[in-house]
């Protein structure tokens, strides 16, 4: 991959990698680094990157990245606290389907959050999502079938609202 | 080749007469080895005596695994638009007469991540990278060997003020006029010109496909330690090039617009003493009809900062 098309890279996937990242753990700070992390990653690889891979590429470098930062902040407990704080909307009444959605993505675990937002915000296959997330095909079809149960029920709780 | 029947493996070849993969050799060394071993015989199981009998037990829970019962699945397959035509049509079916699987499959709809796209990256440009720099797609040489002679003429009056005992210098040179043009246009590949004066290389590319390896092969080469003064590259004032402006339109008229480019190529001397050249960087502009050398400085400047920031990274 030529720098020229390094830079179209970020052009196109930076920000979509960003709510990715985002919509998994919620902490801007935390996000950007990982963001940064990654396409300094992708750039130090990127003579053996080709251009119509980089977006994979990118996109499990993040991943992994993510899950490391999740499972260092699990240790030290704040991930709870950033959870903890989407929580504290009560009025859903006046939320917006998209918060409740996030909020109902919060209730998910990590590998099914990941997996969906994967496949809703970036359209991935389930084999991409496979290649990303490390897991066989058949497991993303059942995280991501699990996953859309508990979206599901969970909105049914705000039936009224969302209709 | 099969192993001696004995008393340790008597019951492998057995298994094997039963399963009927033993040749009519071994079928004889077996029955003859049993002949001899008639209390063995005796041991043996017939083939009807292992067979599993029939048996007439059906899964009790076959009614849950129906398509009846899988509604949540077939609903979320069609969202995910994994469904087949016949599943779909079992589903849809549902959809259309029962209101609770409506309202389910409205659910699975809206059940759907939407970023949210105001969300942005703000520190995008930080991660980009500077791109090598191009040389020339279309470009006079006239017209480079013009201004580079030219430029060289003006800076040479002006980094006189240098310390030549210690500082690092900067200056522009001209280049000896005798390059083939016609050679230069025609072939597409990198030339590699050997300067006469100042043992320099002038690089050449005369093909978009060519400039980024040429970019990479002057990057490469480049031995610059130490960061250049800037602020001592360019000095002229626009008085001083009045008449240089006047040799350089006369050049450049006779190209289309388009095609009018500008080169320079700078020389780098880490100190007069050492009486060597570090490095040899070439660089083209187009500029439009009209040439300004004092704009065209500014520009030089500031791709030489760009050059010089990329080379500290």
């Amino acid at each position: 991959m030529k720098t020229k098309e390094y830079n179209i890279i970020v052009d196109k996937h930076a920000d979509g990698l960003y709510r990715f990242i985002l919509g998994n753990i919620r902490d801007e700070f935390k996000a950007q680094d990982i963001v940064q992390d990654s396409f300094e990653r992708l750039w130090i690889n990127h003579d053996s990157v080709e251009f119509d891979k980089a977006k994979s590429f990118l996109f499990k470098i993040a991943y992994n990245r993510m899950i490391d930062v999740i499972r260092h902040d699990k240790r030290t407990n704040s991930q709870s606290e950033i959870f903890e704080r989407v929580d504290d909307i009560t009025d859903f009444r006046q939320a917006e389907l998209r918060e409740i959605i996030n909020n109902a993505l919060t209730k998910l675990s990590e590998i099914q959050r990941s997996v969906v937002l994967l496949r809703d915000y970036e359209g991935y296959t389930y084999e991409e999502i496979a290649q990303i997330t490390d897991l066989s095909e058949a497991q993303v079809k059942v995280y991501i079938f699990r996953a859309r149960q508990h979206l599901k029920n969970y909105l049914g709780k705000f039936e009224e609202v969302i209709k | 080749m099969k192993e001696k029947i004995n008393i340790k493996n008597y019951e492998a070849w057995w298994v094997d007469y039963l399963d009927g993969k033993l040749s009519q050799s071994d079928e004889e060394k077996l029955f003859d080895f049993l002949e001899l071993n008639p209390e063995i015989s005796t041991t043996l199981i017939d083939s009807d005596d292992y067979k599993l009998p029939d048996l007439d037990v059906k899964y009790p829970n076959k009614s849950i695994l129906k398509a009846e019962n899988n509604i949540d699945y077939l609903l979320i397959a069609k969202v995910e638009n994994q469904i087949n035509q016949e599943d779909n049509l079992f589903i849809s079916e549902k959809i259309n007469t029962k209101p609770e699987v409506a309202n389910d499959y409205k659910l699975y709809q809206k059940a759907v991540a939407t970023p949210d796209r105001n969300i942005v990256f703000k520190g995008k440009k930080y991660l980009k990278k500077k791109e090598a720099i191009p040389l020339y797609k279309y470009v006079s040489i006239a017209a480079v060997f013009a201004a580079v002679f030219t430029i060289g003429y003006l800076l040479t009056n002006n980094v006189q003020n240098f310390d030549e005992g210690e500082a690092p210098q900067i200056s522009f040179f001209s280049i000896p006029f005798n390059h083939n043009i016609d050679t230069v246009n025609r072939k597409d590949e990198i030339l590699f010109r050997q300067s006469d004066n100042y043992n320099n290389t002038l690089f050449v590319a005369n093909s978009t496909e060519k400039e980024q390896e040429l970019n990479n092969e002057i990057l490469s080469k480049i031995d610059v330690p130490e960061k250049l003064p800037l602020n001592q590259i360019c000095k002229l004032k626009n008085h001083e090039m009045s008449n240089d402006k006047q040799l350089l339109a006369y050049q450049v008229s006779k190209m289309p617009e388009e095609n009018v480019a500008f080169e320079y190529e700078l020389q780098y001397i880490k100190s007069p003493k050492e009486n060597k050249f570090k490095s040899t960087i070439s660089k083209v502009y187009d500029f439009g009809k009209e040439i300004d050398l004092a704009g065209s400085f500014d520009r030089l400047k500031m791709a030489k900062e760009d050059l010089f920031i990329t080379m500290n990274e």
